[in-house]
């Protein structure tokens, strides 16, 4: 199969990986670095806009995004130390506090709805921008939990395997090598989405008071 | 099989012990299409580019021809775009929605994807002594959004409506309202969907070459040691990271707008007699997003014909590239101020006159590392041992290009002269002469250069003659008098001047541009043929026909998988050591071999 064929000439390039995570992280940054300028700049233009109090429940998402990144890095530690059984225990609480990261998150939205701050042609532009820069937050999470998803039912294969004692002298030729540079390219990017909500929330609740 | 070796600098090379046997059983579908072999997607990149280029090349002659003969009847032409045309005469919508495309396709999908992702592609891993990009699956990924990107926006030209027609700035409130034209229904749709994945594309691509720049370099290979195509592209995918995402959150925004009745970009419009619920919006902060990006755009796709153009003038005129460090500094001059200058599009959208002077003074800062790489190229060349031959021509072709349209540039970065200027045929020359042309020219150049190098063998020097003077004579008829028109006030975009008296006058000159644009578009079917013919039919190459430095020239001209046999070469030496030893017969230096303990003695450059 040619495909194997090609991955026979990867390089050692877990750093290469590595770095590309940071490029992405970046980029992600970029995207809501121009969501919140578009918002300051909308916001210092004034006119119809009317600032609102965000609902008490994002205080409860936020924790959870926190605590879901601990995890992961739990989760991470044991898998360099080739403890599966911790691992998987580990991405499993991620992805449960991940998901109700994300059904807190509608549960804001559905609190903001009810106090008045709904989408579609709402005469304040506040709302809006809150809803949009959120959701697409949200979006991100998403497509961390599809991945984290995957890292749970690999890690699961692997405690089948049984192979954890197994030494790993080249990284990219071995399954577990491949499990252990995934895991880490998630973590980082988990990291950055707990990070980024974090930014968000304080950004937004200061900017809407 | 495999054994890791490490040693001090940058080097993460396998020296796989089988020093032959490549050859794995590859059938057509995963040599040619899910290739993860970085010369492989480069070409795959390169022949897409192609394809649309003649789509969007094509599209300028239909407009044209309606520009140059407004009276005029084509029966013929309607007879096969029957949709676009109605009693012979193209339909003002059909007219909007064909400038619109082909800008949008030129723009990104010709001189951003393909410009970038061919040479990209090809020249980094090669140049830097790698085996393949950072993450080969990502390349492969970034070619195939790009495809289907490319897929949705072609479909879209089959829409009962039409394609989307707002101009390739798409502007609210003409994009964010379907009820405003045709093209801002289904059209603007598609093609909001075709750019989120073309971003999407770009990004993968972008954060690989980056990624396989700093990571992968062979021992050696330092970077004050990089060609300076690398070090072009490498900055070009800096300024690709930076601004495409806020591309997408303006995208997003007006997506959000179009289909669930935000207002970001809309209020108090009356369409009708009706007025519409939207309030509230700013059209005004749609530009400044669309232009955050749309602004580093232009350099993200001149950088890589810059790199190109370097690399090629310094190889047929037998000279070391004049002023190495300066070359990389105005590079990054040009990546910091690209940030800094995107309102300089919106002197007129009604900002405040003092901000106005600000992104002036920061636009024509910009002429100084212009310059700078202009006065390179020119004193590179300067007593050189010039060979002529089709990439050095349309390098030196680039550089008239670029004089020629970057000069106007410092009367367009004026506010004040925008006044006059803003949205006439002068900026329409202005940046189709610097920008559109320019590249192609650097694309040319590339393409003729390394075309050995991709295929093993020679393109025909004499059609490359004849295309060169085709296009390069065909360019300046089409854009010098549109510089002459725009001074007199004619604005771009218009469908027709028979009802503009002041305008009308210019007829013969629109009819003289117009001629002009179907030579050039024939004289590029000739580049097509020649670059067909000669895959199969050219002469065969030898291993270093250029006889140049870099290392892409010491890898098996047929291509193999992990470019190298063995080991990955060392490098001793910069990339430009031509003519260094008068006495010699030789007037190249390779970058593999190890620098003599005369020349360790040296203060120049390795």
């Amino acid at each position: 199969m040619n495909l194997n064929a090609s991955l026979k000439y990867k390089v050692n390039n877990q750093g290469a990986h590595r770095f590309t995570m940071y490029l992405f992280i970046i980029t992600t940054s970029m995207i809501f670095a121009g969501f919140t300028s578009a918002f300051l700049v909308r916001k210092g233009v004034g006119g119809a806009w009317t600032s609102f109090g965000i609902p008490s429940v994002f205080i409860i998402s936020t924790v959870l995004i926190l605590l879901s990144s601990v995890c992961l890095h739990l989760a991470h530690l044991a898998n360099k130390k080739q403890n599966n059984v911790m691992t998987t225990i580990g991405l499993f609480a991620t992805l449960v506090l991940g998901a109700l990261f994300c059904y807190f998150q509608i549960q804001g939205w559905i609190a903001l709805n009810d106090a008045g701050v709904y989408l579609s042609f709402n005469p304040n532009p506040a709302g809006p921008y809150f809803l949009v820069i959120t959701f697409v937050h949200a979006v991100h999470v998403i497509f961390g939990l599809l991945f984290l998803l995957i890292a749970f039912f690999h890690s699961l294969l692997l405690l089948r395997r049984k192979e954890s004692t197994h030494v790993i002298d080249q990284i990219e030729s071995s399954e577990k090598g491949i499990f252990i540079i995934r895991t880490d390219l998630l973590t980082l990017f988990w990291h950055f989405m707990g990070i980024l909500w974090v930014y968000l929330y304080f950004f937004l609740t200061f900017n809407l008071k | 099989m495999q054994t890791t070796t490490t040693s001090e600098q940058h080097v993460h090379d396998n020296a796989h012990a089988h020093a032959s046997g490549h050859h794995h059983t590859e059938t057509f579908v995963s040599k040619y299409i899910f290739s993860l072999d970085h010369k492989t997607i480069g070409k795959q990149f390169l022949t897409m580019g192609m394809i649309w280029a003649i789509i969007g090349g094509f599209m300028s002659v239909v407009f044209r021809i309606q520009l140059g003969w407004p009276d005029e009847t084509f029966p013929i032409l309607e007879r096969i775009f029957s949709s676009w045309f109605t009693d012979g005469k193209l339909n003002p919508e059909s007219y909007y929605a064909l400038i619109t495309m082909h800008g949008t396709i030129m723009v990104f999908f010709v001189l951003t994807a393909s410009l970038s992702g061919t040479f990209a592609n090809i020249l980094i891993p090669l140049q830097i002594g790698a085996r393949d990009m950072a993450s080969p699956l990502m390349n492969a990924l970034s070619f195939w959004l790009f495809f289907f990107a490319g897929v949705i926006m072609f479909a879209s030209l089959f829409l009962p409506t039409g394609a989307a027609s707002a101009g390739w700035t798409i502007y609210p409130p003409l994009s964010a309202l379907p009820q405003t034209s045709p093209g801002s229904g289904n059209g603007m749709t598609f093609w909001l969907i075709a750019m989120v994945l073309f971003v999407a594309s770009t990004l993968l691509g972008g954060l690989n070459y980056v990624s396989t720049i700093l990571n992968m370099r062979t021992k050696g290979m330092t970077m004050y040691r990089m060609p300076l195509t690398v070090w072009a592209l490498f900055f070009t995918a800096i300024i690709g990271i930076l601004s495409f995402p806020v591309l997408v959150s303006c995208v997003v925004l007006l997506i959000f707008d179009r289909g669930l009745g935000t207002s970001f970009y809309l209020s108090n419009i009356v369409i009708g007699g009706k007025l519409l619920p939207y309030s509230g919006g700013s059209p005004i902060l749609f530009q400044h997003l669309f232009w955050f990006l749309g602004h580093p755009e232009v350099y993200i796709i001149i950088l890589p014909a810059m790199g190109i153009v370097s690399e090629v003038l310094a190889v047929h005129s037998r000279k070391p590239i004049f002023g190495y460090k300066a070359m990389i500094f105005s590079i990054l001059g040009i990546t910091v101020l690209s940030f800094i200058v995107w309102a300089h599009h919106m002197f007129l959208s009604g900002m405040n006159p003092f901000l106005g002077s600000i992104f002036t003074l920061f636009t024509l800062l910009i002429a100084i590392p212009s310059a700078v790489k202009v006065f390179n190229w020119l004193t590179t060349l300067w007593r050189g041992n010039i060979r002529i031959n089709p990439p050095s021509m349309f390098a030196i072709g680039f550089v008239s290009m670029f004089i020629s349209g970057g000069l106007t540039g410092i009367w367009l970065g004026n506010s004040t002269v925008d006044i006059q200027l803003h949205d006439t045929y002068f900026v329409v020359a202005h940046f189709h002469i610097v920008m559109g042309i320019a590249a192609f020219f650097g694309m040319f150049a590339g393409v003729y250069h390394w075309f050995p190098r991709m295929y093993g063998r020679m393109m025909n020097e004499t059609m490359a003659y004849i295309h060169f003077a085709i296009t390069f004579i065909g360019a300046y008829l089409i854009f010098w008098p549109m510089h002459f028109i725009g001074l007199a006030g004619v604005p771009r975009r218009y469908y027709s001047f028979n009802e503009i008296e002041a305008f009308a006058q210019y007829g013969d000159l629109n009819k003289l541009i117009s001629i002009a644009t179907i030579v050039v578009f024939l004289g590029q079917l000739l580049f097509l043929v020649n670059f067909v013919y000669s895959i199969y039919r050219g002469k065969k190459s030898t291993q270093n026909p250029w006889q140049a430095n870099t290392l892409e020239w010491t890898s098996p001209i047929e291509g193999i998988h992990g470019n190298w046999d063995g080991e990955l070469p060392t490098v001793h030496r910069w990339p430009y050591d031509y003519s260094r030893n008068p006495n010699s017969d030789v007037d190249f230096i390779p970058q593999t071999v190890p620098l003599t303990e005369e020349e360790k003695k040296d203060k120049i450059h390795h």
